[in-house]
């Protein structure tokens, strides 16, 4: 396959002017990093590989070199560049041999610095050292075809296919330049600035390149004033190595996969590789890779310590989602940015907020009467259906507490409030008012019975009578003319009266017409017995009226004097008496 | 050589025609509300909603270890009718328990879901009970909002009622254990604590939470700024049983409560552009958690460190909000969000008739 490390390795020492220039300038506009990319005969025509970068952003450790020269500021940086240029290139040319036993491998290049010491923003440094571009292809080659700069921002929501590396630079611009393509990135987010363009462009107006060179630059390769890499560290053989190293190239066979396949949209494809790279990664029992990238955690798991402990890598490889801020990890999130509000995103303007979720809690969709048909009319008239069981729970539950308060308000001297005791104590009172209702009525009867007793005590010795006595109730009848005796007496009378029975008698005269109207206990034979009786005083009988109550016999009786002589009332009511009275 | 004319080309940065392709959708032939994972096997329940008689739950199955475009695909066999659309499906949390899908409608169903079996000669999930609490002479039975399952003791079921009431219920004796007016208005959703602790959020704006041993009190652990504002939404922190969150209506924040220091919450969340639907805790996190809203975007936050007791009415967030870790931007309305129990990697969110597996 072809790699970018290849025209990488024909130059060893890069021309540090050239970088200077880029250091110039990135530094003059102040970004994270600047990457040139040329057109390589080896890629192919028109291909852009990484050719020389300067990385001016976030450090993570400075790697201290026994060089004895101070540098400076500008120096430690493009020390920092070569320095990453450098791991590039040992990570590449690990990845390059192969497997195999690590004891007849030819001693590698080295690196003064090792991955953990980077940065993400370092790392995604590196990974860009890998990349390659057909034209038209991601930024850089579209840069190189319009032969434009092409200023993209927000780069990290950009779909893949604009922007193949989902990385952090926030803003990246792609400017043509001389025989390639020079990329410069940022981890803000910037507005387009054309003459940003400008100033970034400017160092490089002196450099002279040859049109149709497809080599490298012609650059002067002057003295080496980025410092001694005297800093040896070697890189320990893992267990583990042979199995990144397949990773790495399965990375790279993936990554043209992808490039070359995005710009046809084939999922597939892409979808076969990137389940391919799960089942080696499966077999090697570590985190699956973004198709992107460069397996970073892979690497961050090859520590180069004296004790290489494949442990340390299977716990990486274990490592669970317990967070997910773990940027590197296949996911489908992008990290967040604050940017400007109304950019980027769905926004629900004019549309009812929360409109399904209202929908769910409202109950709506059913109704009392049974399903709708899903229109939103009824499914209005169904929610307000509800609201109105809902009102109308509310309403009785107000009237109820309403009427809870008037009970109260009944009850003499309650002074809780509560419906319990509400209740309990309108029990009370109620039984309490039943006891004495019942109390004053007996009395009432006694006292009740008295007047009618002298009534009647009148009736019997007053002859004249045009009377018509209310009846008393049924268990109150008492005869009449047997209260003769005084109170007490009338009082034992009545209750001796009560034990037979009572009976009354009542005479009314008018002319000619008797009306007779008698009660008593019934008694056997009781009825003829009147008869006789109103025979013997010579009464013609006209109606009769009978009725029983309770054991009590009624009778009216209107009768007419048979003869023209009027028989005293008095007479009568003896007589009837005495015909109730008499035992059979 | 020329240097090119500073012309502007910005590309687009929001472009959604390629997908994600770490989402993996599944196109459904309905709208779709109600989501669920299941402890046991790879498969997320989707209920559709039609506000008629005909909907239905289709079981869609995916891959968690190879996930692909083609793994994530409905399950024909499996999925059922069901009469009302369920405002909230949730498999027994209870991995070790008889799979059962319960779903809340009008009433509580409780579904037989095997799922040992999901070829397409399986059978599908069948009904097993209807906890009905209406009265015998009355018709009308008022809808349940929302329901939840409770992990510790997998045999009890609360739901949340229109008519103000929250319902426990034995569904393996299948009677109701006990029946609470929780609020003054209508309740719209509920979530366990422990066995015997729930928590329910009302349109009267309050989050209370209520213990079984103590039937006659409730604890008011927040009540919405404005008064009568509806909270619409509960995620109680399975994990760390201290953090609940909230929604509330027409609001795109997620309100972060604290229950040991009630009243006051931990974070008030405001980076959504539009209301808020959804959120969920991560199941095997503290103090991560997922919201979605109308925006489109599923927004993941991370909340800082608090100190055991925070001091009341002292913020322990930064003055100008937190900002969320990681957004996912869907491109329409997210009305649900379900992370998976089984599958931290894993969550669901549903939009228009779509749902789709997001990875984290």
């Amino acid at each position: 396959m072809a790699l970018s490390a290849s025209p990488v390795e024909e130059e060893p020492q890069p021309g540090n002017d050239f970088r200077n220039h880029l250091a110039t300038a990135v530094r003059s506009i102040n970004w994270s990093y600047a990457v040139f990319w040329s057109v390589s005969s080896t890629g192919g025509p028109g291909v852009l590989t990484w050719k020389d970068g300067f990385y001016n952003g976030e450090v993570k450790t400075r790697k201290v070199t026994n060089s004895t020269t101070q540098l400076t500021a500008d120096q430690l940086a493009l020390q920092r560049s070569e320095q990453l240029r450098e791991l590039h290139e040992s990570l590449q040319l690990s990845a390059e041999c192969g497997g195999g036993d690590h004891r007849g491998r030819p001693p590698r290049p080295v690196a003064a610095l090792s991955p953990e010491d980077l940065g993400d923003t370092e790392w995604f440094y590196v990974v860009c050292m890998t990349y390659t571009f057909r034209p038209g292809q991601g930024l850089p080659g579209k840069s190189l075809v319009k032969k434009e700069h092409v200023w993209l921002r927000n780069a990290h929501l950009a779909d893949s296919k604009t922007f193949p590396r989902v990385l952090f630079a926030k803003t990246i611009v792609c400017i043509p330049l001389m025989d390639g393509v020079l990329e410069l990135g940022t981890t803000e987010s910037t507005m387009e600035d054309p003459d940003l363009v400008n100033r970034a462009t400017t160092p490089f107006g002196e450099l002279q390149f040859p049109a149709a060179c497809t080599e490298e630059p012609n650059s002067s390769p002057s003295a080496n004033d980025t410092g001694e890499y005297s800093d040896i560290i070697v890189f320990e053989d893992m267990d583990h190595t042979a199995a990144m190293e397949a990773m790495i190239s399965e990375v790279h066979e993936l990554r043209k996969v992808t490039d070359e396949c995005l710009p046809h949209a084939n999922v597939k494809e892409v979808t076969m590789e990137i389940n391919e790279l799960y089942s080696i990664c499966e077999g090697l029992d570590v985190q699956p890779l973004e198709d992107d990238w460069i397996s970073i955690d892979g690497l961050l798991e090859v520590p180069p310590s004296p004790e290489p402990s494949p442990e340390v890598a299977t716990d990486n490889a274990d490592h669970t989602l317990s967070t997910p801020v773990d940027r590197y990890r296949l996911t489908s999130f992008t990290p967040w940015t604050r940017s400007d509000t109304d950019d980027v995103g769905v926004t629900a303007t004019g549309r009812e907020p929360q409109k399904l979720l209202k929908k769910v809690l409202s109950g709506g969709a059913w109704a009392n009467n049974g399903g709708g048909d899903g229109s939103t009319t009824r499914t209005s008239t169904q929610e307000s259906g509800i609201k109105n069981h809902v009102m109308s729970e509310r309403r009785r539950r107000e009237k109820l507490n309403e009427m809870f308060l008037i009970l109260k308000s009944f009850i003499p001297s309650t002074r809780k409030v509560d419906k319990a005791s509400i209740l309990a104590e309108t029990i009370a009172y109620l039984k309490e008012l039943e006891r004495r209702v019942q109390e004053l009525e007996s009395t009432k009867e006694l006292s009740v019975s008295r007047p009618t007793a002298s009534v009647l005590r009148r009736h019997g010795h007053d002859d004249e009578v045009v009377r018509s006595r209310k009846q008393v109730s049924g268990a109150k009848r008492k005869k009449g003319s047997e209260l003769d005796a005084g109170g007490d007496r009338q009082k034992d009378q009545h209750w001796v009266r009560s034990k037979d029975g009572p009976s009354n008698v009542s005479i009314t005269v008018a002319d000619k017409e008797v009306l007779l109207d008698v009660q008593c206990r019934w008694k056997e034979r009781l009825i003829a017995r009147v008869f006789d009786a109103v025979k013997r005083l010579h009464l013609n009988i006209l109606s009769v009226q009978s009725s029983t109550l309770d054991g009590l016999m009624g009778l009216k009786v209107r009768a007419q004097f048979a003869s023209s002589a009027a028989v005293a009332p008095g007479m009568i009511t003896e007589a009837l008496q005495k015909a109730i009275s008499s035992k059979p | 050589m020329d240097l090119p004319k500073p012309t502007s080309t910005a590309a687009s940065s929001a472009g959604t025609e390629t997908p994600n392709p770490h989402a993996f959708t599944c196109e459904l032939p309905h709208s779709i509300y109600a989501l669920a994972f299941s402890p046991t096997a790879p498969v997320l329940a989707s209920g559709s909603f039609l506000e008629d008689l005909h909907n239905r739950v289709s079981l869609l199955s995916f891959d968690p270890v190879r996930p692909s475009a083609a793994s994530f695909r409905a399950l024909p066999a499996l999925s059922f009718d069901h009469p009302y659309p369920p405002t909230k499906l949730q498999f027994n949390p209870c991995a070790a328990a008889p799979s059962l899908l319960a779903s809340s409608a009008d009433t509580l169903r409780i579904w037989h879901a095997p799922l040992d079996d999901l070829s397409a000669s399986a059978a599908p999930p069948e009904l097993r009970s209807v906890l009905d609490n209406r009265k015998a002479s009355s018709e009308f039975s008022a809808p349940l909002t929302s329901f939840d399952w409770n992990e510790v003791e997998p045999r009890r079921i609360g739901t949340a009622s229109i008519d103000t009431t929250c319902t426990v219920w034995d569904i393996d004796r299948g009677v109701v254990e006990t029946q609470l007016i929780a609020h003054d208005k209508a309740v719209h959703d509920i979530a366990w604590g422990e066995a015997g602790v729930f928590a329910s959020v009302s349109a009267d704006g309050s989050v209370r939470v209520f213990d079984l041993r103590d039937k006659e009190h409730s604890t008011i652990v927040y009540e919405s700024p404005r008064p009568d504002t509806p909270l619409l939404r509960l995620a109680w922190n399975r994990f760390d049983l201290r953090y609940m969150a909230a929604l509330l209506m027409d609001s795109s924040a997620v309100v972060v409560l604290d229950i040991r220091a009630p009243g006051v919450p931990v974070a008030e969340l405001h980076r959504h552009r539009a209301c808020a639907n959804a959120v969920a805790w991560a199941p095997q996190a503290s103090r991560h958690l997922c919201s979605a809203g109308d925006d489109g975007q599923a927004l993941i936050w991370e909340l800082p460190e608090t100190a055991p007791a925070p001091a009341p009415g002292a913020p322990a967030v930064p003055a100008e909000g937190i900002d969320p870790v990681l957004v996912y931007d869907a491109g329409a309305e997210i009305n649900q969000l379900q992370w998976a129990a089984a599958h931290p990697d894993w969550m669901a969110i549903a939009f228009e008739n779509k749902v789709q597996l997001l990875r984290v």
